[in-house]
This record gives structure tokens, sequence and C-alpha cells, in this order.
């Protein structure tokens, strides 16, 4: 231990510890000359009392030394430091292996610099101080725990080592480190003592337990060396989800938060909401020690959409970001997650039979549920043509085009709408009596799931079907069906009853790659759907109005018909449920034909996933295991040798580990759960600097008690 | 109030002593008593009681009424006053930069004062000053005109030196003491000596009346003296360095323990012991001093019945 000084420029006032003894010097120099008659009796008095006197004399410039002395400490703020030299081995060891925490605690900052790099800094000090004949090797502390040295006796190559350590942004359980670092001292030939010299903030986040400490090695002596002695407040921002609500006064997204305080007492902190790079909401937070806060931010999606129309007709790809106040450990106060913000909807419908009667009209039904749409989340802007006043400019504004019952288009139009297919934009087209099935299969042939093959009603259905055909069967997982899926498997709510007499077919072709989603019971596709390119097709084997089935009029279609708009238009995926901590597997889906698997992290490098050994028909996730970095990340898929592109619905977003962000160190009992029995355990947590200058504070007080009774017993 | 202190103000010794006197005999200037001397003094009417050997049967027979003669008594006192003139007797003061009077200033005028009652009695009055080396100054005790004067004359020009050894001095001036006489002893008795009251002792035995009067300064009862004082010794070449306050407890006890010894010395051989302030008033002092011998209350007492 060692004494320092807060203020040691007022140690000076110590000086005047010299007042009391000078005065008592000049007060003996100069006694009054007093002839006196009672000279026997002042002489007994005297010798009576010189002993006491002196005593007391002595104790009062005692006392009053003491008290200016006191009084001069407790100005100069005196405080009991720990000794780091005290820890210095006294005796040269065989193998010194230091092992440097970079987990992300690391990178709190104390005093402006990170305690990575004070921990680079004790680590030098360490091999520094060592002696020609003692070994060192290195090990940091990451997420895959590397040993950067083996031992050597070449220091000048390990304080090389040393400054190439990076710090990284994961958790690190400490027993691991501990593990590997006693790992490597064993394995050096040779008698004498053999060191472990963790360099760590020692949080006690970093005591997992999740590994038993090993085997111990003869003479092993685990020493933890602490960056530093404070114990840092911090607050964290580890939850974020965004949904969108129905228009309301405060906004129609909402951003709902999770912010944390670990240590410290209760304080208040900000934190701001950016959509990019504009700051659409703040807040105030109060923190208490250990008790997430938790609330909501909303605004109008409307408020960030680009000023450019254009651009604002397609869903927007935005990077949302909750940041709170700067604090000892900055990255975990910002959390930034990839927002798909949908732009409204343009839906193109292609009314192939027009009806004076409007209940009867094709797309009546399709229309009429679309525009309940108005107050949904996503707006819809539905317009209805007929097959003659489709142009290729028309689809030009459009997101999705719905074909119903369409017989024939102008061939400029159907070259623009395969183009508009595989440039992104969605088709769904439905049966119905005007479907010219030759012309449709040849001209919409090279966009559709399958090739047509006619209708059938239900005189020509199977014996065992007498009446009509009902849905049986979906494709559960599909986001189409996500408000419509029911507990009881293979039934799609409010559609469960809807009887369908006459349907289009398909031919059989593997060669073309669709989904079925929707099944008649009979097996026959009644929804079918085929990526093609950037775009979707889906095609509905029915009718949309009540011709050959009345699906219309049940419970199910609204949310069928409108789901499946929008998932035409691209707007079902959420990109924030993809939020996981840096070093989580993460499961990427694979799309088929893709021979090239790559994610882009937030610092713009690229990671190639490892596809070996998958099928062509394999539709399981790839599994990626090297997130790194908070932030967000592309994903990009490679077909064929071609471009890779971007499977925009698919970015995910990284956070650091929320454990990370409480920086309160472990215990020593807790540390020395770490090291293996039988081996000696050094240093530990820093103790805390003892400020020692209120005690000096409260002895003033009776110093004066005594020096006061002192004075009144002369 | 008479302090010595006041009476200093007055140039001559003989003036502060009358007016001592004064105070002592307040009310009665004369000091005549009524006795059996063979001088005549006065008729009184014959009252029941009265001596019929007094009856003067001549004035019966010119007046026809009953007289009885009535006589001045003659006196006899003698008293013998001592003063210690040692060097200690000249403390005056000093412990806050403040000087008084003298305790010898005060024992004189003390001693005057009373020479100067017994005078006006028509008491023989005797002086001895008491000096360390032997030469001590007396004046035997005398009812003559001039006795007074001459006692005046050597208080006034005393000047106190020497060292005290109060009990040699003392054995030598009671030598010539008479008996019956009232012996007044006035000194601070600093000598701390167990055997100081022995001469007087010796006194009292033969029947004299001993008064010792303590006279001390306010500075050796009180010791108001402050911060680290170099003491000198009075009568001697010591000297002490102290801090007064450090020391005061210890001086206080000593010196009551002083004081108190010495009154149960007196007490124990008899002797009326009186301790007075050397800037108290004198005459209240010397009154209740001289109240406790039968001799001095004679002394005090208003003429004889």
């Amino acid at each position: 231990m060692s004494l320092g000084f807060l203020g040691a420029g007022l140690l000076a006032t110590a000086a005047l510890c010299a007042v009391p003894l000078i005065i008592h010097l000049i007060s003996r120099r100069q006694p009054r000359r007093v002839p006196f008659a009672a000279m026997e009796f002042v002489l007994r008095s005297q010798k009576r009392t010189a002993r006491n006197f002196k005593l007391q004399k002595l104790l009062l410039l005692a006392v009053r030394t003491l008290l200016i002395a006191a009084l001069a400490m407790a100005v100069a703020q005196p405080i009991l430091s720990r000794d780091k030299a005290a820890d210095q081995a006294d005796q040269v060891p065989l193998v010194v292996v230091v092992a440097v925490d970079a987990s992300a605690s690391m990178r709190a900052r104390v005093d402006g610099r990170t305690r990575f790099n004070l921990a680079k800094q004790h680590a030098r000090e360490t091999v520094e101080h060592l002696a020609q004949e003692t070994q060192v090797a290195l090990v940091l502390c990451d997420r895959n725990t590397d040993v950067v040295r083996q031992p050597s006796f070449d220091k000048r190559a390990a304080l090389d080592a040393i400054d190439a350590m990076r710090v990284g942004f994961d958790a690190v359980p400490l027993e691991g480190c501990v593990q590997s670092a006693v790992g490597v001292a064993a394995s050096v030939d040779g008698q004498g003592t053999r060191q472990v010299v963790l360099v760590s903030d020692l949080a006690a986040h970093g005591v997992t337990h999740a590994n038993k400490a090993g085997a111990s090695v003869d003479g092993l002596v685990v020493r933890f060396v602490p960056t530093d002695d404070d114990e840092l407040a911090n607050h964290a921002v580890h939850h974020a989800d965004v949904t969108r609500k129905r228009q309301g006064a405060a906004g129609d997204v909402e951003v709902a938060f999770g912010v944390t305080r670990f240590a410290g007492k209760t304080a208040e902190a900000a934190l701001d909401l950016y959509v990019d790079d504009k700051r659409v909401a703040q807040r105030t937070l109060e923190l208490a020690n250990k008790t997430p806060v938790q609330g909501t931010f909303h605004f109008h999606q409307a408020s960030v959409y680009d000023d450019d129309v254009k651009t604002a007709a397609r869903a927007q790809q935005r990077t949302v970001r909750l940041v709170a106040e700067d604090d000892a450990l900055a990255e975990d106060n910002m959390l930034a997650f990839p927002v798909e913000l949908p732009a409204p909807v343009q839906v193109l419908l292609v009314d192939g039979a027009p009806q004076p009667i409007p209940f009867r009209d094709e797309v009546y039904y399709l229309e009429s549920a679309l525009k309940k749409s108005a107050a949904h989340r996503t707006p819809l802007v539905v317009q209805t043509l007929l097959p003659d006043d489709v142009t290729p400019a028309v689809l030009l504004d459009a997101d999705v085009v719905v074909l119903a019952n369409v017989a024939r288009l102008s061939d400029d139009v159907v070259k623009s709408l395969v183009g508009f297919v595989r440039g992104g934009g969605g088709l769904w087209v439905t049966a119905g009596d005007q479907v010219d099935v030759v012309w449709m299969n040849r001209a919409l042939g090279s966009v559709l799931p399958g090739q047509l093959r006619g209708e059938k009603d239900n005189q020509m259905l199977d014996d065992n079907v007498t009446q009509a055909l009902a849905f049986s069967g979906f494709d559960r997982r599909h986001p189409i069906f996500r408000p419509i899926q029911s507990e009881q498997k293979n039934v799609v709510k409010g559609l469960a009853n809807a009887q369908t007499t006459k349907l289009m077919l398909l031919e059989p072709d593997a060669r073309i790659e669709k989904k079925v989603l929707l099944r008649f019971d009979n097996g026959a596709p009644a929804l079918v759907e085929r990526s093609v390119d950037e775009g979707r097709v889906l095609l509905w084997l029915t009718t949309m109005d009540r011709d050959w089935s009345d699906a219309a009029i049940r419970p199910g279609f609204l949310p069928l018909v409108q789901q499946a708009v929008l998932h035409l238009a691209g707007q079902l995926h959420d990109a924030h449920s993809r939020l996981v901590d840096v070093g989580a597997v993460m499961e990427l889906p694979v799309p088929k034909g893709a021979t090239a698997l790559f994610v882009d992290g937030p610092d713009g490098k690229r990671s190639r996933v490892d596809l070996t050994g998958r099928k062509a028909d394999d539709d399981t996730p790839a599994v990626f295991r090297d997130v790194r970095l908070p932030g967000i990340h592309k994903l990009f898929v490679e077909v064929d040798g071609g471009e890779p592109r971007e499977l925009v619905h698919d970015r995910f977003a990284a956070r650091m580990p929320l454990s990370e962000s409480d920086l309160r160190q472990a215990s020593l009992d807790q540390l020395q759960t770490l090291a293996p029995q039988g081996a000696r355990v050094e240093g530990g947590p820093a103790q805390r600097d003892q400020p020692l200058w209120p005690f000096f504070l409260l002895a003033l007080p009776g110093l004066l008690l005594v020096e006061s009774v002192l004075v009144r017993k002369q | 109030m008479l302090t010595a202190e006041h009476l200093a103000q007055l140039t001559s010794l003989e003036a502060r002593a009358r007016l001592v006197a004064d105070g002592l005999l307040v009310g009665h200037h004369r000091s005549r008593r009524f006795g059996s001397s063979s001088e005549f003094a006065e008729h009184k009417v014959y009252a029941p009681g009265d001596d019929l050997r007094r009856m003067d049967w001549k004035t019966y027979a010119r007046k026809n009424r009953y007289y009885v003669r009535r006589y001045e008594e003659e006196t006899h006192l003698s008293a013998f006053l001592v003063v210690d003139a040692s060097h200690s007797m000249a403390y005056a003061g000093g412990a806050k930069g403040k000087f008084t009077a003298s305790k010898f200033d005060a024992a004189r005028i003390a001693i005057a004062g009373v020479a100067w009652a017994l005078q006006h009695k028509s008491d023989a009055a005797g002086l001895s000053l008491l000096y360390d080396d032997g030469v001590h100054k007396e004046l035997p005790p005398s009812a003559r005109q001039d006795q007074l004067r001459q006692l005046l004359h050597e208080l006034d020009q005393a000047k106190p030196k020497g060292t005290t050894v109060l009990q040699q001095q003392l054995q030598r001036a009671v030598e010539r003491v008479r008996k019956k006489s009232l012996v007044v002893v006035c000194s601070d008795f600093l000598d701390v000596g167990d055997d100081i009251l022995q001469p007087l002792a010796v006194l009292r035995r033969r029947g004299c009346d001993v008064v010792v009067l303590h006279l001390m300064h306010r500075d050796e009862v009180e010791f108001p003296f402050e911060g680290v004082v170099l003491f000198e010794d009075l009568e001697g070449d010591r000297e002490v360095q102290v801090d007064a306050g450090g020391v005061k407890k210890a001086y206080l006890d000593e010196m009551q323990k002083h004081c108190d010894h010495l009154q149960q010395q007196c007490e124990a051989f008899d002797l009326r012991y009186h301790r007075m302030l050397s800037d108290e008033d004198l005459v209240a002092h010397l009154r209740q001093a001289l109240a406790m011998a039968p001799s001095g209350q004679r002394l005090l007492h208003e003429g004889g019945t």
C-alpha cells in the first residue's frame, strides 16, 4: 500500500506544524522576572509539578502539532493506494504467460484511455521487468483465446506482439483464458515457478463458471492484475424492436427500447432515436442501478421518407439507431438495426371480366379488400384498369400488378410486364373463364409458376369429391399466412369453409422452381409462388370473384389478399427481428441455386459463408460464426457465378453482448475459482483508493478538545 | 476602610498611626477606667449594691444625700510589638505589573497604630524589629510620653533587609518581655520551620497574651501570575523559572497547607492567630486580632465601669 495525495500541493500547509514549536521556543526564551517573597513555596510546587508540567507541555505541543498536521493532511486529501510494486514476484520464474483480456468491456475508458490500452501497458511492463532467463508467452483472451506468442526468451518480439494486440467486441469467459494460459505455462520443460499473469478489468461477468478450472501445475502462480482501480458506472442500450401501428397521433412506427445502468448511483441519460442521420425523437431516462428501463418511441414514417416521391414509391431500407448519452463504455450506448420503411404500395388491378353490376365484377371483392387497408400500417393505392387500357408506362408506377381473369394483353405490355417482374415487381395472376390458357402459357410462361393446363369444374372432379373443394394444406412458414394461421393443422383461418367448384390446373413441371403455398383438398395447387430474379409471381388457380369459388366472401379472404399484395411488394420483412449478439452463431437463409453466400460487416469487410457440402435442394439455413462487430450486416448471394446481389430483406444487426456492459469487478473469491486448485493466487480486484482525509477531519475536533482540556488544566 | 495603600498617601507615619488608632479606639478617645486607684474621679449617687466602704460621708453631711466615691483605675498594660523586617516583607506585588503598599508598610502602620492606641491609653508599648543579622532594633516597653515618638521614629526609619530566621530572632526579642504582657507579632511567617513559634509558646506559658498577626500579600495568597515567570528570591539568590499557570494549583495547595499548619500550631500553643492581607482594612483586622486576646480586649474596650 502507498500513500498518495489528491491535493499534494496543499501539503505545504503541513509546514504550519512548526508554528506551535516556534511559539513554544519563543515563549521559552523570554520569561518575565518577578522578585517574589514566597519563594520556598514556588520551589516546592515547581518540584511537585515539574514532571507533570513537562509532560503536559510536551503533550500540548504534540497535540497542537498534530492539530495542524491533521488540518494539513485533511486539506491535502491523502489516499491509501494499492502498491503495485509490492506485487512483484521475489523469485525468478521459469516462464511467465501474460494473458491480456480483449473482451468488449475492455473498451471502457478510464481517464481518456481504454482499459485495453492500460492492459497492454501493464503487459509491457510485466514483460520488460522479466529476468533474461525467464521465458515469456502471450495469450490474447478474445473470442478464440489465441496464443499469440509461444514461450520464448525473445522479449522484444513479445513486446511487438503486445503492440499488435487488438480488442474485440465479444464476451470472453476468463476461465478459458486462464486455462489456455496455464496450458502454455505447463508446456515449458524445466523446474521453477510458472506464472500466469492475467491483465484484465476483472469484471464479474468474465467469471461465468462455464468451465471448471483445469488441473494444476507444479509451482503455478496465477496473478490477477487489474487494469485500473476505478469501478465505472455504465449504461447500455440492449433492446430494440420496431413495429408498425395503425395510424395514430403519436406516429405509425413504434420503436421499443430497453436501457440498463450498471453500478453507480441513479442518473439521468438522454436517449436519441435516429433514422439514418435524422434525429426523430429524444427522451431523458432516469436510470437506476441494475433496473432496466423500457419504453417506446413513436414517429410517422412519412416524416422520414425521402422527398423524392419516386424513391418513396419503393420500400426504403433505413438504419434506425438508438443512441444513449456517452459514458465510460461508448460501444454499448448505440444500437443500430435495419428497418424497412414501406412506401405506399401501388397496386394495379387489371380487370379481365368487368361487369356493370359491381359485385359481379371480377375485381370487386379484391378491390374492396385492398381498399380496406387504408387504415392499415401500409397504405395500398389501388388502381383498376381494363386490359386494353394497360400500357407499359402504367407499369412504371406499379409495385404489384394483378391480372384478374385477363384473356390477353398487348405484346408491349407483356414484354414490360416480364421486365417489371424481373426487376422486382410483384405479379399476381388469377384464373377465370376469360383466361386464354394458350396465350398465357406463351406470353407469361417465363414468369408463371407453371404451365396452365386448363380449367376443371366439379363435374370433372374425382368421384370421391361430390360437391366442392376446400382449401387444405398450406405453407405455415410463409408470411402471407401469418395473420390467418390456425392452431389446427392444414386449416387456414377464415377460409376453412370456402368452397371451390372450379379451378385451373397446372401442368406438372419439375423444372420450374415454385412453391405451392395453398392446396385444395384434392391435392391440386390453389396458390403457387415463383421467384423470378428480383420479383415474385403468385398464381391463384381459381377466380377472385364468386364465379368458381366463394373464398371471396370468406373472412380469411381480406387478410390473405392484403398479405399477398404486401408480400409481392416485398414489405413483409422486419429486419429488426434479426438482432443478435456479437459472437453469436447466425442461421442465414440460402436461396435456391446459390453458389456462394457472403456477409458484409459494418466495416465493409466481406466474409464468405461456408456452403461446402450443401445439396442444391437443401433448404436448411447456413451457419455463420463470424459476427465480430456490432452494427448492420448485409447478406449477398451469388448464383451461378454471377454478380452477388444483396438479399435486402435478410440484413441483420449485431450488438455488443449485454453482459460486457456490466463493468463491476469480481471479488477475490470469484477470481480464485478461475485458478486451478493448488495454484497460488496473487493480486485480485484493485482495492479502492482509501480516502484518509475524512479521518483527519474527524480527528480535528477530537484534537481540539484534547488541546482545550490540556490548556484548561494548566 | 483604612488600607495600607490609602494610608500611604499620608506622608508621616505618625499621622497614619493616629488614624489607625482612632479606628481602634473609635467612640472612646479616652482610655479611662474606673477602679480602686488613689486618684479621685467623681461622685456617684449611691445605689443599692454599691460598696459601702466607698460612701463619702462628708458629702452626705453637706448635702444630706448618699454619694459614693469613684477613682480612676491605674493602667499597667505592657505591650511588646514585634515586627518582621526581613526582606520578604518588602514584597509589594507586581504579578500584573501593579505594585501596592508592601507588607512591611502595612505592618509598620498597623503596629504604629497599636502603639498609638496604647500610648493613648497610657499603656506601655515596646518595639522589636527583627532582622536576620542580629541587629534588631528594640525599644523596651514604656509608658513615657516620648516612647511613642521614638517608636514611630524607629518604625519610620526601618527598611526590610536580610533573610528570615524568625525562630532565632523571636528568641532574642522575647527575652526581655515581662510577664502578662500583650505581645503582638506581625510577620509573613514565610520561614517554614516547625519551631518557629516556640519562643512565642514560652511567652504564652509566662502568661502573655500573644497575638500572631500573619500578614500576607494578596499575590502570595492568590498567585495571580501567568505565563512563564522567572521568580527571584527576595531573601537570597535563588531563581526558578516556572509556568505560572502550571504550578499555581500546587503553589496554592502548599501555601494553604502552610497557613493551616501555622494556625494549628498557634492553636496548640494557645496563641491568637489572625491572618490578614496587606491590602485589606488594617483597622478591622487589628480590632479582630486584638479582640481575641483579653489584654487586647482591654485595649479596645471602652473605659472601666
